[in-house]
């Protein structure tokens, strides 16, 4: 194995050297297309009629579809005869990774033009100027933009007054509650007509449901829908300022910040979910459970779920779990900034070709067949029309979802989601029901206004390490809240809550004068 | 003068030629990233770029210091490297000579193959193969051995006092495999004359071990040692994170630094507080490291580290 | 002479050891039985070590994306081929020089190859330099190149190991005969260290099929994904969707389609299982290596 010759050991120490020397042979720094044509350093300075070349990111649960590049080559002709650019490369990573990734790209030189971001890192990115603003550009090249998206919700992505990001338009308000298999409701004799985002129900009248559930069935009535889940967050009926640490109560109807978790509400919550750990009504290892929501429903473990809820929801999730599901608000419709947040539309300070990249959101936001494209991919190859009225559509012939070639299944991120067809299933007037939720959500006072957590760092990661070590456990009543929270709080005080809360109130002042 | 250390310097040449693909790596690897050590000290502003930003002095390494879980995760992690120095050592030390006293061949290789495999498996997997044994409904302890033995059920993710047990079982059982290699492959550099010359003189095996094996593999143990205290701040994220499946009711036991800056920073994204969390844990490792070097050095310098 | 002595340790040994083994074994069997069984099973009756019922659920949904997995196979073993001829030829060539008692600065070498253990410029600028001035990413050489092609502790591991086992006398006596420093490289050292050399090929052996950090930093392209990536990037999704699910709205249907724990486990399975399977061969070779290494001539 190891008897060889002296001249494979040069050959190969050379070799190395030579690798490294090879590679050092790279430039500097300017931008240099990702893996996109050779010799390609893409910039305005072109020759006028050379189409611009854009990089967009995005996120795609399991990676670019197979059919991919035959739908960006359409996109493209499209994007070429009127806009003059076109797409040469995407960044679309699983959502895992994702985040990471673009941190990276965009602390370096890559060639990145427009991307999606999401809420969690959009305030660090305007913090550390990673992303470049918006407001000349959508004025020359994004009015149908802000005609899609209403400048009320646009507001949301501004920051200090500057639009940096452009949300897309879909449900941009929320409720929440519990999703159940509507078979065992039927089993256990629940009655459950007429709850729906007009009509919530009450704990008291889910509890009677998990109640009939546990003595009608072996089920567990109450799963977690993921590991780590804070049952409160997907419960809100607060405005999280970003983090719930210092939250707005009552869905942001008033003006005053305060600790979400010395509040009465807080208490009251816990309690409540204590006596229900003990009774048996949830899922008794909530704290560590590693199973998604779905496994535990369609496995046959589990009764419901918690999760918020939109219009369609149902028949989307009972195509899901292959079983019919019914959910259950238990909260108002309201919104907040951090709802419409989830994803915006950013560009990087990387672009080479941002004029470019904003008439590329601004195609996407009004253009049909644009929208369609990269929300189902080519008609007749992915998807056919099947009620063209009603504009509904289904797989074509032979194409199954096993099979078909484009299945990104983001149109809600691609623009304007109101442009899209209609997937056979869900409601017929879906982006009807969809507008007029999000026109009659309840609006958070601090609706705009989005917290930069660089003056108290030093507390939110200290914050945040306490809230991980009680909040799952509190929430789901696996812990006394009579001699949980107190230590909570206490050791909340120690990480210098008040301070978050104080700066969240200083800043939010500040928003509410400037307007 | 001069050209008398010259030429003696000369002789070693092809020495130095030897060593420069690997010092060339580091200088690539290592060093020339290493300038960006500094963001610990700035606010990052990328309009301005990593070195046009401003410094900021001590403000990333704040958030380190000034809570009382800097006390819990320090002794954490502390703790618990020193535990896990002092038993792996000690029992992959032991596996090894076990391995090498072996005479029946096939047995001695299924053993050592079979030792290794839990070191190949990523700390997220022995998470969940930790949750097929601790789970409090469907674990296989709960569900079979304890009632076997006739005791109640135990909630074992609520207790942070067992993972003071349980962490250095999953680590030795992940890690004494691997480590004995190391060890065995040193025992069986022992020249077997030594062995030899004293059975004749009528020593017991006990003894042999004893005299001979376990002194001669003590420069191997004292750069293993030392290589490992320099990364007494640090620990395996797998196994503090994963392993406990991030249950905030364990803190008190599996918070360690690295745990703790992730979890911090989780919304922040600072890249600033977490270049400082390396930077300090450098620095420690660092001091320690240089002690214990020179405690060596003092006491049996041809095992010193440098 | 077989005394008491002697099947007394033999026999402590084999129980100790046996022991051992079995410890180490049953977690693994327990993974590889829950990946072969139906997600609903595990739900309702637990972990076994022999699945309760039998189910190829998981696979079947792994065979879907055979074509991905072989790739990723055939990505993750070239990488380890080449990465560990690489490995060993440089951390070797390093090693050597610094085991020699008599090399002039010694020490100074030591000490740099050692701070570069504890000190590092983080993520961010190693990405930049990589991406930036070498080019590295998407290419095969992003799973070759950072922090794995050499490590300092092996070369330290080598270090030692070398100093004890090639005695300066038979380095002397070498080149009192007129061997150059490259001749005695090649046919002392080398020779004389294969234990630790087997040892040093078979760690980052191991450690180049295990990565799946390079792969999750430098590469954004499926075709070079490796298989520990695969698993890696699946998990990802599960941790930031379970902390995020909560504020987002439309991610919950994300999370439906996350597979489920024995879609894991057999992804893990498959991970490891080359390395089960390959690993009796180069236990031959290399016990081979190390038993000739130790006789003294």
């Amino acid at each position: 194995m190891l008897g060889k010759s002296k001249n494979v050991l040069r050959v190969l120490s050379l070799l190395i050297a030579a690798l490294l020397m090879f590679s050092a042979c790279g430039q500097t720094t300017t931008p240099s297309a990702s893996g996109s044509e050779p010799g390609s350093a893409a910039g305005s300075s072109e020759p006028a009629g050379e189409p611009d070349e854009l990089v967009i990111g995005f996120w795609a649960q399991s990676g670019v579809p197979t059919d991919y590049q035959m739908v960006i080559d359409k996109v493209n002709e499209i994007l070429i005869r009127d806009c003059n650019c076109k797409i040469v490369d995407s960044v679309a990573l699983n959502i895992g990774n994702y985040r990471d990734q673009l941190t990276l790209m965009l602390s370096g030189n890559e060639h990145l033009d427009a991307f999606v971001a999401h809420y969690a890192n959009f305030a660090t990115y305007v913090a550390k100027g990673q992303v470049i603003e918006l407001d000349d550009l959508v004025a020359q090249y994004g009015q149908d933009i802000v005609a899609a998206v209403g400048q009320e919700n646009l507001d949301a992505g501004k920051v200090g007054g500057v639009q940096y990001g452009l949300t897309t338009v879909r449900d941009l308000a929320t409720t929440r509650g519990f999703v159940f298999l509507a078979n065992v409701l039927d089993q256990v004799g629940v009655d459950y007509s007429g709850y729906d985002w007009n009509k919530k129900a009450s704990y008291d009248e889910i509890h009677d449901m998990l109640v009939k559930i546990k003595d009608g069935t072996d089920l567990v009535p109450m799963v977690p829908s993921s590991a780590g889940q804070k049952l409160y967050d997907t419960l809100a009926d607060f405005d999280p300022l970003g983090d719930a640490n210092g939250v707005i109560m009552n869905y942001g109807q008033g003006t005053e910040v305060v600790n979400l978790f010395a509040q009465p509400e807080y208490m009251e919550f816990c309690k409540r979910m204590r006596s229900w750990y003990q009774e048996g009504l949830v899922l008794q290892d909530a704290v560590t459970n590693q199973d998604g929501y779905a496994d535990a429903l369609k496995g046959g473990r589990g009764a419901s779920y918690t999760t918020n809820l939109k219009p369609g929801f149902d028949l989307k999730t009972s195509a899901q779990m292959a079983q019919p599901c019914k959910s259950i608000p238990v909260v108002d419709v309201y919104t907040a900034t951090t709802i419409v947040q989830t994803a915006q539309w950013c560009i990087a300070r990387n672009s080479v070709a941002p004029e470019a990249a904003m008439k590329f959101l601004n195609k996407m936001y009004y253009d049909e067949e644009v929208a369609n494209l990269l929300a189902w991919g080519i008609e007749g190859q992915h998807y056919q029309v099947i009620d063209e009225e009603n504009r509904i559509i289904d797989y074509p012939a032979g194409v199954t979802a096993e099979n078909i070639g484009y299945n990104l299944n983001l149109g809600w991120v691609f623009g304007n989601q109101f442009l899209d067809y209609i997937w056979n299933g869900d409601s017929p007037d879906l982006w009807v029901q969809t507008d007029s939720f999000n026109k009659n959500a309840m609006r958070s006072k601090a609706f705009g206004y989005s917290y930069d957590a660089t003056p108290v760092k030093t507390e939110v990661a200290a914050v945040t390490n306490v809230n991980n070590e009680y909040r799952t456990a509190l929430e789901f009543g696996a812990v006394d809240p009579e001699t949980a929270i107190p230590e909570f709080l206490a050791k909340l005080e120690a990480a210098g809550i008040q301070k978050i809360v104080d700066e969240k109130q200083r800043q939010l002042d500040e928003f509410l004068a400037s307007k | 003068m001069a050209s008398k250390k010259l030429k003696h310097i000369k002789k070693y040449i092809p020495l130095y030629i030897m060593m420069i693909p690997g010092l060339l790596y580091l200088l690539i690897n290592n060093y020339l990233p290493m300038a960006g050590l500094v963001i610990a000290f700035k606010d990052v502003d990328y309009r301005k770029g990593i070195f046009g930003s401003d410094w900021i002095g001590f403000k990333n390494f704040e958030y380190l210091f000034s809570t009382e879980d800097a006390w819990v995760i320090t002794r954490n992690t502390m703790g618990y490297n020193i535990a896990f120095i002092i038993i792996n050592t000690c029992l992959s030390v032991f596996v090894a000579i076990l391995l090498s006293e072996m005479v029946a061949k096939g047995a001695k290789r299924f053993y050592q193959s079979a030792i290794l495999l839990p070191f190949l498996l990523s700390m997220v997997i022995i998470g969940y193969l930790g949750n097929a044994m601790m789970n409090t409904e469907l674990g296989f302890l709960n569900k079979s051995i304890l009632p076997l033995m006739g005791m109640d059920p135990v909630s074992w993710y609520m207790e942070p006092k067992l993972w003071v047990f349980i962490l250095p079982i999953v680590y030795a059982w992940k890690e004494v495999g691997y480590l004995s290699i190391i060890y065995y492959s040193a025992v069986l550099g022992i020249d077997t004359e030594y062995y030899e010359a004293a059975s004749l003189e009528g020593a017991t095996k006990l003894q042999q071990i004893y005299y001979i094996t376990v002194p001669l593999i003590k420069p191997v143990i004292y750069t293993m040692v030392l290589l490992s205290i320099g990364k007494i701040f640090r620990s395996d994220f797998g196994l503090f994170y994963h392993v406990p499946l991030n249950s905030g009711t364990l803190y008190s036991t599996t918070n360690v630094i690295d745990t703790y800056v992730y979890r911090g920073l989780m919304q922040l994204g600072d890249i600033g507080m977490s270049s400082a969390a390396g930077a300090y844990q450098a620095i420690v490792g660092f001091i320690f490291v240089l002690i214990s070097n020179l405690v060596v050095k003092k006491t049996s310098p041809d095992n010193a580290l440098f | 002479m077989k005394t008491k002595e002697y099947y007394g340790i033999q026999i402590l040994s084999h129980v100790i050891l046996f022991l051992s083994a079995a410890v180490a074994i049953i977690p693994i069997l327990i993974l590889f039985s829950s990946s072969f069984t139906e997600q609903a099973t595990i739900i309702q009756n637990g972990y076994n070590i022999w699945p309760k019922k039998f189910g190829l659920e998981a696979y079947e949904y792994l065979w879907k994306q055979r074509d991905q997995i072989f790739r990723a196979y055939g990505v993750t073993a070239l990488v380890t081929v080449i990465g560990t001829a690489a490995n060993i030829v440089v951390t070797s060539l390093l090693a050597y020089p610094l085991s020699r008692r008599d090399l002039p600065g010694r020490n100074f070498f030591s000490f740099l190859v050692f701070f570069t253990m504890l000190f590092n410029g983080g993520l961010v600028p190693t990405y930049l330099m990589y991406t930036e001035y070498f080019h590295i990413k998407n290419t095969i050489f992003a799973l070759l190149v950072p922090t794995l092609l050499m490590s300092p502790w092996y070369v330290f591991l080598m270090r030692t190991n070398l100093s004890s086992m090639v005695p300066d006398a038979i380095i002397e006596s070498a080149s009192i005969d007129g061997a150059t420093e490259f001749t005695i490289f090649r046919k002392i050292v080398i020779p004389m260290g294969r234990p630790i050399i087997a040892t040093v090929m078979l760690f980052s052996g191991i450690n180049y099929w295990n990565d799946w950090y390079n792969g999750m930093i430098y590469l954004t392209k499926a075709e070079l994904f490796s298989i520990q990536n695969l698993l890696n990037r699946m998990l990802a999704d599960i941790q930031f969707l379970s902390t995020n699910a909560a504020m987002a709205g439309n991610m919950g249907e994300m999370v439906a389609s996350i597979p489920g724990t024995t879609v894991r486990m057999a992804i893990a399975a498959v991970g490891i299982l080359p390395i089960i399977v390959v690993y009796p061969f180069v236990q031959n070779n290399f016990v081979k290596g190390i038993a000739v290494g130790a006789v003294k001539g």
